[in-house]
Parts: C-alpha cells; structure tokens; sequence
C-alpha cells in the first residue's frame, strides 16, 4: 500500500516538495492509493479473502462465532466463516 | 433521574417540565457557595469532595510562597491550550487553576447557511488525529435528519476504520504525548532519586513486553530516540493504515457519507487490514502490561501520586460501535441501538452508573458560556421546546444555542477561554477511554465472545498471533486519576483490537451471505426544518454534533467534544472543569530547590493524561538548536517512511534538518 513511496524532497529550508527522482513518481503514488474493483462477486471475494489468510488465523476463525449469533442463542451446527477452506 | 434540572419522569417513561420551574439560569440561580452546595452536597470550586477550598478566590496578596505558573502550550502536539496555576511551593499544593483555550476555531460558525454535505469534511478539520470521528458523527447527524440507514457492511466498515483510527490515536497518546513525561530524560530532571529506583526496580511482566525493568521502560520512552516510542510511531503508521483500508484515506477520510460508505472495498482490502490487525494483537497484550507495570511502580514508590490530576468519579460517553441490526438512525430508537453498541453508552456519578440511555444522555446536556468569550443567547426565543422524542429541552441545549464569539481580555475571575462549560444535570463530567471502559464494564450490555464486562471490570479475549493467546482483565479502579486514565487506555487497545477483529468476521459473514453493499443513497430535502443528532466517541470520548437544516441548508451545527467537557472553564454554579480540578487536587512531588527549577511537570502529568485535543500542528524538533519550528508538514503526521531505510520520517527529517 501506498505510504513507502511519498515522492517528495527538502530543500534546504525544510520545505518539502514532490521529488523528480525516478525512484517516487507520481503515477507511481498513484497507482499504490488506488484502490481498484477486484471484478469479484461477493462470495468469491470471501473465498479470496479466506484463502490469503495465514493458518493461525483460519484456526482463530474457525472458532469464533459470529456476533450476528449471541453466545447464548450458538446454533449447534457449525457455520463458521472459514469452513469453506 | 436528573437531581438538578427541573425534569420529572411520567408513568410512559417520557419527561416533562416540573411545575412552575424553569430551566432558565439567573442571578438567583448563580453560584453563592451555599446554592451550590444546595444543588449538589459539595463544597465549591471542586466538582467534587477532593477538596474544601472555599467559594472566595486566590487572593494574589504578593506572599512569596505563592506563584503564579503559566504553561503555554500544554500539549505536544498543537498549541492552542494553555493553563494557568497559583501554587504554594512551600506547601507543595496548586492554589488555583485554569485552563484557557487559546484559539477560536469557528467551526460552528463556518457551516452555518452552507450545504450539510460539507458538514462531513469541514468538520473533520476540526482535529487532524481525530478526523474521522467528526466525519462519522456529522453523517450520523445527517442519516437522522434525512432520514438514511447505512446497509451492514456500511456500519462495519465505519466500525472497523473507527476502531483502527483509536488504535492509532491512543498509541500516540500513551507513547508519545504523554508517555515522555515519564521517561528517563524527564525523570532524570524532575524525580532522579525515582529514577535510580526504577532502573533497580524489575518489570513484573517482562515477559510479555520485553522491558527487564522500570527503567529501561522509561528509557524506551525517551522522545525522539527511545525505542518504545519509535516502535509506537511505527504502530501509529500501520493503525492507520488500517483506517485508510476502510475509509479511503486517513487523516480526513474521504468516504464517508450518509448512508454508509463509500470505500471500495476489494479482497487486498480485508487481506491488508487483517496483517496489520494481526501484529495489533500482541501491540495490546503488550502495551496493557507495560503500563501497568510503569503505573503501578510510580503508585508504589511516588507517594502522593496517586492524587495527580485526580477527579471524582463523574464520567460520560456517548458509546461507539453500531450493531447493524439495531442501528436504524432515528431518535427515538436510540436508546435501543446505543445499548446495543460494542461500547455502551452512559453517565456515571460519583462511581454510580445512572443512565446508559442516549436519549436521557442528550436531554441532561447544557452548554454554558458564563466564563468564555461568547455572548449568551437564550435573550431570544428558544428554536426546540422538545427532542425528537418529545421530551423538554434546555434552552441551553446544544439544539438552541447559537455560537455568538465575543473575544476579550482575559480574567479569571470573569471570562478566560473559548472552550465552553458543558454540563449534564449541571454536573461536570470527565471523557476518556477508561470512561468509556468503565460504563462499559458497570453496564454489562455488551455482548460479544471477545469483550466481557463483568460489572466490576471487563475481560478480553485477545487472538494468537506471535504471542500466545491471552486474556486481559481491565478493572474498574477505585480512584479516577493520572494512573488510571493512562492505564485505562492502554486497555482501551485490546478493545480497538478486538472491534476490528469482531468487525473481520461480521464482514466476512455478510460477503459469505452476498452482502456487500456499503452504501445506501439519500437526498438533503429542500424544503422545511429536519434535524438530526451524531452521538460518537472521539479517542478520548464523548462526541456530538447537533444539526439542523431549514430549507435544504445548515441552520445551526453544534458541536462538543470530549475536550470541551474535560477544558471546561467554570461553569454558572462555580463548579471548575476537570482539568482545573485535577490540577487542583495535584501535590507537587517533583524535586527542585529553587523557582527556577520548577517544572510544574506533576500538573503536567495531571492535564495531559486527560489527551487534550486541541488542533494539530507539528512541531519539528531541530538536533543541536533550541528552536522548535511550527510547520503544517504533512508527512510527518502520517509518520510513514520517507525512505527505503524504513525509518520513520520524524527520524530521517531531523537527520536531514541536521546536514543543513
């Protein structure tokens, strides 16, 4: 994401302008903070997201329950969001 | 309910006006001694029982054990909060105290006649660290007066941004805008003797937080250099981060609407914001036990501590985290979908829980300006006799009153600020994290798997990550001080923490589900009066914004921040604000053996354990002079990287500032 490649530089009074470097260019600030459609449908979206996890989260997800289902009202059959992994 | 204001609860639960009373404040009303201690059992000048300083004012009589101290600016972070104190050095006690603040921002003034759409980002302006609770509290306001209702992943992305944004801000207030009054450098001037005792004193949690002892904690907090506050400028960077996945950009999000929001939300969306959310987690574990050990040490081995920046127990929050399904943006449902929030809303007097109901939370609040510099003005006719709900308003409601600036000299014992006096039920009233937590944990309305109020404290379940997974137990202390506070909000992290992680899932169930709308659309009606409420909480708590629109623009917009309640100069009954009654009930413990060598660093400690808010500017600190230059530099706000060296900006900008 984005903020690593700020291209600006200080000149000598401590002023910061955008850098001419080609290490930073604009386009490329800009191409970091845009957020583009990922062209996927909902569901397929949590199957990406659920599969970009690392294991130790899928293990911490699998047990939580959903605040939708208080803990008192848990339904007795699992439906856990990573389940589908 | 309310002990002061003529308000009398009927058989259907509504309120209504007590015969033959009036909320109106006049000369009778105002403060002799003997009226306030009528109206609420105390003594004057203190809020509070702490103290049984009578009614009269410091008498600066010219005996040379009382001095005058003023500390212009207070914070680290801006400058507009300035605070002036009589102590008795011989006696080592604060005579007198008062908080000013120095700019007049005009925020209120700015949005009349405009379109309430601009509200959200104006608004947002009001606080650079802050910015994003102005701009959900503004489309809140607004999702009442139109109305609109954000579909769930609209509310769980404003949840999520919301609870990164506190990860963020409380970091940077532990670590650095407080936490250098308690470094090693500042000991070193102030308490040596303390410090000696810290560096021989073993951390009792250093397992967990990695510091063998108390002095190498206070090292870590060594401005600029100490490793414990870079890490917590790293931490600041990915929070916000976080916030940025949600609400476009941070500071002053750009997609926050009315409605909802705005945001694309893709797959790198949730992938990025669990990573950083991930080292979250032991960030909590961590900073919970080490300011622990450092708030207990300085308990423990500074007698009189325990008094610095004290207040009685008077607290209130407007909660903060919607539950979908209950949210619904109207008034009168408030007080359904505000307990229902992941942090309840409440007030609590004198330790006592009274109300966790947003719509009697609303009701109770009154604005004063007896001491500030603005004009009253209830001479003219009062707009709302009634909330939404039908309930009687104060004509010094934030819905009635207009901001009418009038700057003058400064007097104490007149008018000395631009802050104003709010009140609820004429009490004063403190906001912060560990407010928040309090009415939470006193509640127990919370029902979450990972947050678990127990009345008398609340529990958090905090995830594995590279540390184990583990339980946190937040207690409800015995005193509202310094210690407390600072310790309340590094709890508050694992409470950020686990919203974001809760938020995690939710989404995750509504994307499984198909649901991932984030905004639903809504229009500014053109025509007739529409008003509308934003109850939220900023970083340090409480926050409203009060709008209304006639004929498709801004009539009136009034808003109060947890900082207008904590700087509260003296309200119409007497009663100081909390930091003046803080400072006020403050011994000086540090050592010094002239006026010289005064620091005035136990008020300090006392005033910035409140986190005053007050707006942003950066103060660049030059290696090797003493100047500090004011500058609007934006990137050393966002505190991200300047170069490949992963050094944080502030570091590599004074590295640059130093070969010039």
């Amino acid at each position: 994401m984005c903020l690593d490649k700020i291209p600006v530089e200080f000149d000598a009074e401590g002023k910061a302008t955008l850098s001419e470097a080609e290490s930073g260019t604009t386009s490329d600030f800009l191409d970091d903070v845009t957020v583009s459609d990922d062209g996927l449908d909902a569901e397929s979206r949590f199957e990406a997201v659920v599969e970009e996890l690392p294991e130790r989260a899928l293990d911490s997800l699998n047990e939580a329950p959903s605040e939708n289902r208080r803990t008192d009202e848990r339904q007795t059959e699992s439906e856990n969001p990573a389940e589908h992994v | 309910m309310f002990e002061n204001l003529p308000l009398q609860r009927t058989g259907d639960g509504s309120y209504r006006l007590v015969d033959d009373e009036s909320f109106y404040i006049d000369e009778a009303h105002k403060s002799t001694a003997e009226r306030i201690e009528e109206m609420t059992g105390k003594t004057q000048s203190d809020g509070g029982a702490l103290r049984e300083d009578s009614a009269a004012s410091v008498d600066d009589s010219g005996d040379e054990e009382f001095h005058d101290i003023d500390i212009d600016p207070v914070t680290r972070v801006a400058g507009s909060l300035a605070f002036h104190a009589n102590v008795d050095l011989e006696d080592r006690t604060v005579r007198e105290a008062h908080a000013q603040a120095t700019l007049f921002r005009g925020y209120e003034v700015i949005l009349e006649g405009r379109d309430p759409r601009d509200a959200i980002d104006l608004s947002s302006r009001a606080c650079g660290v802050c910015g994003a609770v102005h701009s959900i509290c503004s489309s809140m306001a607004l999702e009442m007066a139109l109305p609109v209702e954000p579909p769930p992943m609209g509310v769980w992305a404003r949840n999520m941004g919301q609870a990164a944004a506190f990860l963020y801000d409380n970091s940077l207030h532990l670590h650095l805008l407080a936490g250098p009054d308690y470094s090693a450098s500042m000991m070193a001037d102030t308490n040596p003797d303390l410090l000696s005792t810290a560096r021989d004193t073993a951390a009792p949690h250093a397992s967990i937080h990695g510091y063998e002892t108390i002095g190498d904690i206070m090292e870590g907090l060594n401005p600029l250099e100490g490793d414990l506050y870079l890490s917590a400028l790293e931490k600041t960077r990915d929070a916000r981060q976080m916030a940025s996945l949600m609400l476009g950009k941070y500071p002053h999000p750009s997609t926050i609407a009315p409605g909802g929001v705005t945001t694309t939300l893709s797959r790198s969306s949730f992938t990025q914001y669990y990573t950083r959310l991930d080292d979250m987690f032991d960030w909590a574990k961590k900073i919970a036990f080490l300011w622990d050990d450092l708030m207990d040490f300085m308990l423990e081995h500074q007698p009189g501590f325990e008094h610095v920046g004290e207040h009685p127990i008077n607290m209130i929050g407007t909660g903060v985290y919607d539950d979908p399904e209950v949210y619904n943006a109207r008034y009168e449902d408030a007080d359904e979908w505000g307990n229902a929030r992941l942090a309840t809303p409440g007030v609590i007097i004198d330790g006592e829980l009274v109300t966790t109901n947003l719509t009697e939370i609303d009701i109770g609040m009154e604005e004063f300006v007896d001491h500030s510099y603005y004009e009253d003005w209830t001479d003219e006719a009062v707009p709302f006799e009634t909330s939404p709900a039908g309930d009687p308003l104060s004509p010094y409601h934030p819905w009635n009153k207009e901001t009418r600036p009038k700057p003058e000299g400064t007097s104490w014992r007149d008018r000395y600020t631009w802050g104003t006096a709010p009140r609820w039920d004429r009490h004063t009233m403190e906001c912060c994290p560990h407010a928040r937590l309090w009415i939470t944990a006193l509640a127990e309305e919370v029902d979450n798997p990972f947050i678990r109020p127990t009345g008398d404290g609340i529990e958090f379940d905090l995830p594995e990550a590279e540390l184990e997974e583990m339980t946190l137990r937040w207690d409800v202390p015995d005193r509202l001080n310094a210690a407390e506070r600072l310790r309340g909000k590094a709890y508050a992290l694992a409470h950020h923490a686990l919203v974001c992680y809760t938020g995690f899932i939710e989404a995750l169930e509504l994307l499984k589900d198909g649901k991932d709308a984030v905004h639903n659309e809504f229009s500014i009606p053109k025509s007739g009066t529409h008003r509308g409420v934003g109850f939220w909480e900023a970083g340090r708590g409480f926050l409203t914004h009060h709008l209304t629109i006639e004929d498709g623009v801004i009539d009136n917009y009034q808003i109060v921040t947890p900082s207008t309640w904590n700087s509260s100069p003296t309200g119409p009954f007497g009663q100081s604000g909390p930091f003046e009654v803080g400072a006020k009930n403050t011994p000086i413990l540090e050592d010094f053996e002239s006026e010289e060598d005064f620091s005035a660093i136990d008020i300090l400690r006392g005033v910035r354990s409140f986190d005053p808010c007050m707006p942003c500017t950066v103060h660049m600190y030059t290696p090797g002079g003493q100047d500090v230059i004011t500058e609007n530099v934006t990137m050393t706000t966002c505190g991200c990287s300047y170069d490949s060296d992963n050094k944080p900006a502030e570091v590599t900008l004074r590295e640059m500032l130093a070969d010039d």
